[in-house]
């Protein structure tokens, strides 16, 4: 029956032989009914033997429950699994910014993975190792990008046609992965290859499953089919697939996982091999580099592929699908070596990686930085494609990659917690992994105590990676001890040398924070990559100095005085001669702050502080070392009184000769503050009607005419500390040369506001009744902004001679008062 | 102690005071409604300044805007007359046309109408575009005759304003006069331009131009030449007050020379002015011309009459 049922379906029809399946097609509104993993030529055989032709996906009318929906299917003989599909995020927390520490960790020694020994000793990428990229689309144009693209086989899940249209997260996995590298450009993807040399990196393939409509706040994502995208991964030879996406659980979008969420999101993680994602990760793990019939195929250089998943961004003990076994779940770190705060946790996370603040590529040719599990995932796929590019050829299995990725990562401290994610791969450590070799031991040191600190200097070489510096209370501590886990009370400190070809020659490591004054017993010994130990040299017994107090220097002064409105930064650094670590407390009667920049300097802040009078204060900073030595330096400040800005040039009147005629009016050199705060302005119009007014670059009123009349707008000047003045700039809209303007028109009734000339002149004005009355006589200097306004109320209604004499020049109207 | 108290209080006063005063809006007159009543129609009493109201030797034709008591004591038929104007050319420039007829049906009786527009320019407004404003004045007179020295007349005007093309006003006025000779003095007096108030839009009432007048005139011979004198005086409900005085000098009963001078109160609905004038009449029919100077507003203002009377 199944059979005739795919028979029916393949024809793209809906109405099968299945009775029962028509009713539901009809009940539902069905309106598509299509296997989700879609008919594969070639690898159709497989395929069919997963038995993965036998999951559909089924559209049905949007205003059916899905409760409903899926009850009904479940009903329906011959079902054997309904599953609603989980909405998809990616795994993105932040876009910021930053360097490149992952590959190469300068602040933090020991927190990169460690990929640059392997470019320089064994390789940077082969093209033969596809990588899929199953997320946005990666923007194959990209100028750090396109070289480790491959030329087809790109296909767009979203929208069903092989346009792939460049995502941004899509596009900065890509470049993590793959982004060429040594080419000038941008940065360089794990493995990328070398451009210099010519040497292209590992091949990109883009499975695009987002694709972002809109743009802006309203830019959303689209997904489509990642269980089929993963399956045809396998199909167009990927052998490593990177998913940095998971389910999404966070229902109400709030950006927290609770209450029901939680519960789904653990549902999910308990269920997700039932889920058809569990089949197409089978898939790919089974027949990535392999015929129909399991076998890896000539050229191949894996049988079986590598699906490696973000493990989630919501901090919480589930991902799906990551969690499924035959993955590598990735969690994230951040830069100095601790688990990112987003990241997903437990004991099912097989590894972690760099994810925090993540530069890498973005549409467009560009470089941002994100943070997120999807920005630690493709790290693990870089280095396994790495491995894969090295160690891969005939016999080379999903299996041994997997091994060598995880026995080569390296625990820093994660694993062992209440949230463990996982040891912190490690591309070096993977390529090593199993080397059994025993570096030659350290034959002789000398000793040069400096305070409570020692440091050792010695012939280092052949073959070690690393040397470790010791020190013990007795000699017995130091001989009894385990070298790969030091007992209580040993002292050790590391000289990482990274290459084990490099010569001969002398090394030094300084051991900080000896307790002072004490005997101790010291040695150094060899160690290898996989931490394989020498023996140790021979141990010296030596008695340590006293503990120096630590210093605070500043170039600055300690006494300041300043106004409100400004803020004094006073750069400062503590400097310890035991280099102890220092503890730094701060107090203050006002409102300094105290920071540590990253540069390691410390900077004491004197903020903007309102007071109603001068006032003083101080700000003491007290810095101590582990032992109890003190260094102090009190900083003295006072605040002077703020003063509010006046109005110093009052406004010239603006005259405008018609409606959309614009002026500028500069705006700074009408205030003035004592202070010499920058000002803050605010325009607004008084008379809406006529006159519109903005702000240009902050400091410039645009005044636009809208109708003929007088009006004014408002100008107001703010101080930092929100002490303002305000002033009125008049503005006349007439039209150009008329000199007498009647804001009433033609008829009035208890006012009569005459504007004359634009600037003061000498003015007679006469309102004259028609017998000869004269009501009303004006005589001045006046001007169109010191308008004539007459109160007009005992005035008789009928007919008068407005009669206006500026300076010689005689206007008359013809008015009614009504 | 005391010294120190008062001080601060005078000059707060003063303060205050000058506050006041300069602050203070500017305040256009209050005025009377339908000044165009008081304007005079006549050309040849207009060259008296107005004075003449008494008289029985000028023509009549007027006299429904005028004193129809006088028309009563005049033995003519009929007088009719047309005149017009500029009135205040510097100002409202008002063309004025104004016609009257007298008529004795009676011995004892005479009867009296006139009528008469005043027009104006157009006014400056893209609403109003096109409209000319104008006054518009008609009255009728009657007049009686109680014996040989004193009449009764009274008579009624009707004036309307049309101001916008959709705002005009309009005034019912009576004239109401009593006229006595004797010895060759003319003396006349009465109320002139009674009626109601007219609203504003705003709902305020204000009264038309009302006074109380009092007119006489004596005309002294010189062989063929007469000089006649005659003064009017007008006292407004309004307060105001105006006074006119006019000489008409009469050659050989042809030709005539008139002058006179308005004094009027600084809010009178007619201001200040000077008239000159000057007339002809030979068969009956009359040409009248009076010219107005020494007035801020009505200087150059002028008015030619043709008159018939038999």
């Amino acid at each position: 029956m199944i059979g005739l049922i795919e028979e029916d379906l393949s024809r793209g029809q809906l109405r099968t032989r299945s009775e029962g399946l028509n009713d539901l097609t009809s009940e539902l509104g069905v309106e598509s009914m299509e296997r989700l993993f879609p008919f594969a030529r070639e690898y159709e055989p497989r395929t069919r033997k997963e038995g993965l032709h036998r999951w559909y996906k089924v559209r049905y009318a949007q205003d059916v429950p899905v409760t409903r929906a899926t009850r009904a299917f479940e009903a329906l003989p011959g079902v054997e699994q309904v599953e609603v599909p989980i909405k998809a995020s990616l795994a993105t927390n932040d876009r910021n910014w930053g360097d490149q520490w992952a590959l190469n960790n300068v602040r933090f020694p020991g927190y990169d993975i460690n990929a640059q020994l392997v470019w320089e000793n064994y390789t940077a990428g082969n093209p033969d190792v596809i990588v899929a990229v199953v997320d946005g689309g990666i923007d194959l144009t990209h100028p750090d990008l396109a070289w480790n693209c491959l030329s087809s086989g790109h296909k767009n899940y979203v929208r069903g046609a092989d346009g792939i249209v460049g995502h941004d997260h899509g596009t900065h996995v890509a470049g993590t992965i793959a982004a060429v590298s040594n080419n000038g450009i941008g940065i360089a993807g794990v493995a990328g290859g070398d451009y210099a040399r010519g040497k292209r990196g590992v091949s990109l393939l883009s499975q695009q499953c987002f694709y972002t409509v809109g743009s802006g706040q309203n830019a959303s994502d689209r997904s489509g089919d990642f269980e089929t995208a993963l399956k045809e991964a396998a199909d167009k030879g990927a052998l490593i697939a990177s998913n940095s996406w998971g389910y999404n659980f966070d229902e109400n979008d709030d950006g927290q996982i609770t209450g029901s969420e939680l519960a789904s999101a653990r549902s999910a993680h308990e269920n997700v091999q039932y889920y058809s994602i569990a089949r197409a990760i089978d898939y790919f793990v089974k027949y990535a580099g392999c015929d129909n019939d399991g076998n890896q195929l000539p050229g191949s250089l894996m049988k079986g592929g590598l699906v490696v998943f973000a493990a989630g961004n919501e901090n919480i003990p589930y991902g799906a699908p990551s969690n499924y076994e035959p993955c590598i779940a990735v969690g994230a770190t951040t830069m100095n070596g601790s688990k990112a705060s987003f990241s997903n946790y437990g004991d099912w996370v097989d590894i972690c990686a760099p994810g925090s603040s993540i530069i890498s590529t973005y549409p467009g040719g560009s470089f941002v930085s994100f943070s997120g599990t999807s920005m630690a995932c493709p790290h693990v796929s870089g280095v396994a494609a790495l491995i894969v590019s090295f160690f891969g050829g005939q016999g080379f299995t999903v299996d041994q990659l997997k091994s060598r990725l995880l026995e080569g990562a390296r625990d820093i401290g994660l694993s062992t917690g209440a949230r463990p994610i996982g040891s912190f791969v490690d591309a070096y450590g993977s390529f090593v992994a199993g080397d059994s070799r025993v570096p030659d031991p350290v034959t002789d040191f000398t000793v040069v105590p400096m305070g409570h600190n020692v440091r050792f200097v010695f012939d280092g070489g052949g073959g070690a990676y690393g040397y470790m510096a010791l020190a013990a209370r007795s000699e017995e501590a130091l001989l009894k001890t385990s070298l790969t886990q030091l007992d209580g009370g040993i002292e050790a400190s590391h000289l990482i040398i990274a290459d084990s070809e490099a010569p001969v020659e002398p090394r030094t490591i300084t051991m900080l924070s000896l307790e002072p004054d004490t005997d101790y017993y010291v040695s150094v010994v060899a160690y290898s990559y996989g931490r394989r130990y020498s023996d140790l040299a021979p141990i010296r017994k030596i008695h340590t100095g006293t503990n120096g107090k630590p210093v605070i220097s500043t170039e600055e002064g300690v006494s300041f005085v300043f106004r409100q409105y400004e803020s004094v930064d006073i750069p400062f650094t503590l400097t310890d001669p035991d280099m102890d670590t220092l503890r730094v407390d701060f107090q203050t009667n006002g409102r300094a702050t105290l920071r540590e920049e990253e540069d390691g300097r410390w900077h004491f802040h004197l903020a903007c502080q309102a007071v109603r009078a001068p006032a003083s204060f101080q700000a003491t900073v007290v810095v101590t070392d582990r032992y109890g030595a003190q260094a102090l330096r009190s900083f003295n400040y006072s605040v002077l009184e703020n003063v509010a800005p006046v109005l110093s040039d009052p406004f010239a009147p603006v005259l405008l000769t018609g409606a959309g005629e614009q002026a500028d009016v500069a705006l700074p050199p009408h205030f003035l503050d004592e202070d010499g705060e920058p000002l803050d302005f605010r325009v607004n119009s008084l008379n809406t009607t006529l006159l519109s007014a903005e702000l240009v670059d902050g400091q410039t009123l645009r005044i636009t005419a809208k109708d003929l009349g007088l009006g004014s707008v408002r100008v107001s000047a703010s101080d930092a500390m929100g002490e303002s003045v305000r002033g009125d700039v008049s503005v006349l809209v007439r039209p150009s040369g008329e000199q007498v303007t009647v804001l009433e028109g033609a008829s009035f009734s208890d006012k009569l506001t005459v504007l004359g000339a634009d600037t003061p002149a000498p003015t007679l004005l006469r309102l004259v009744g028609t017998s000869g009355v004269i009501a009303a006589e004006v005589r001045g200097n006046y001007s169109a902004f010191e308008p004539i306004v007459l109160d007009t109320r005992g005035l008789s209604p009928g007919l008068y001679t407005l009669y206006v004499d500026i300076a010689g020049s005689v206007t008359r109207r013809t008015l009614v008062k009504k | 102690m005391n010294e120190m108290t008062k001080f601060p209080i005078c000059v707060w006063m003063s303060g205050l005071v000058a506050a006041l005063f300069l602050a203070g809006p500017l305040r256009a007159q209050t005025t009377e409604a339908m000044g165009g009543l008081r304007i005079e129609r006549n050309p040849a009493l207009l060259g008296m300044a107005g004075a003449g109201t008494s008289s029985t030797s000028v023509n009549m034709a007027y006299a429904a805007l005028g004193n129809p008591a006088a028309s009563a004591q005049v033995h003519k038929t009929i007088e009719a007359g047309v005149s017009y104007a500029t009135w205040a050319p510097q100002y409202a420039a008002g063309k004025t046309l104004s016609v009257g007829v007298t008529g004795r049906p009676a011995e004892d009786l005479s009867l009296s109408v006139a009528l008469s527009r005043q027009g104006f320019g157009t006014l400056d407004s893209d609403t109003e575009a096109g409209f000319a404003p104008s006054d518009l004045l008609f009255g009728a007179g009657v007049g009686y005759a109680l014996g040989e020295s004193f009449s009764l007349g009274a008579s009624l005007v009707y004036m309307k304003q049309a101001l916008l093309s959709d705002y005009s006003l309009s005034a019912l006025a009576v004239n109401a006069l009593a006229q006595y000779r004797f010895a060759g003095l003319n003396v006349a007096a009465g109320l002139v331009n009674l009626g109601g108030k007219v609203k504003s839009d705003g709902g305020s009432s204000y009264a038309l131009p009302t006074s109380v007048k009092l007119a006489a005139d004596y005309t002294l011979s010189f062989g063929k030449a007469d000089l006649q004198f005659a003064l009017d005086g007008d006292y407004f409900f309004s307060g105001n007050y105006a006074v006119a005085a006019g000489l008409n000098l009469g050659i050989g009963g042809i030709g005539f020379l008139r002058g006179g001078y308005r004094f009027a109160s600084a809010q009178a609905v007619i201001p200040s002015f000077l008239a000159l004038g000057g007339g002809l009449t030979f068969k009956g029919v009359t040409l009248d011309l009076a010219y107005l100077t020494a007035s801020d507003v009505l200087s150059g203002t002028w008015m030619a009459g043709i008159g018939y009377r038999f």
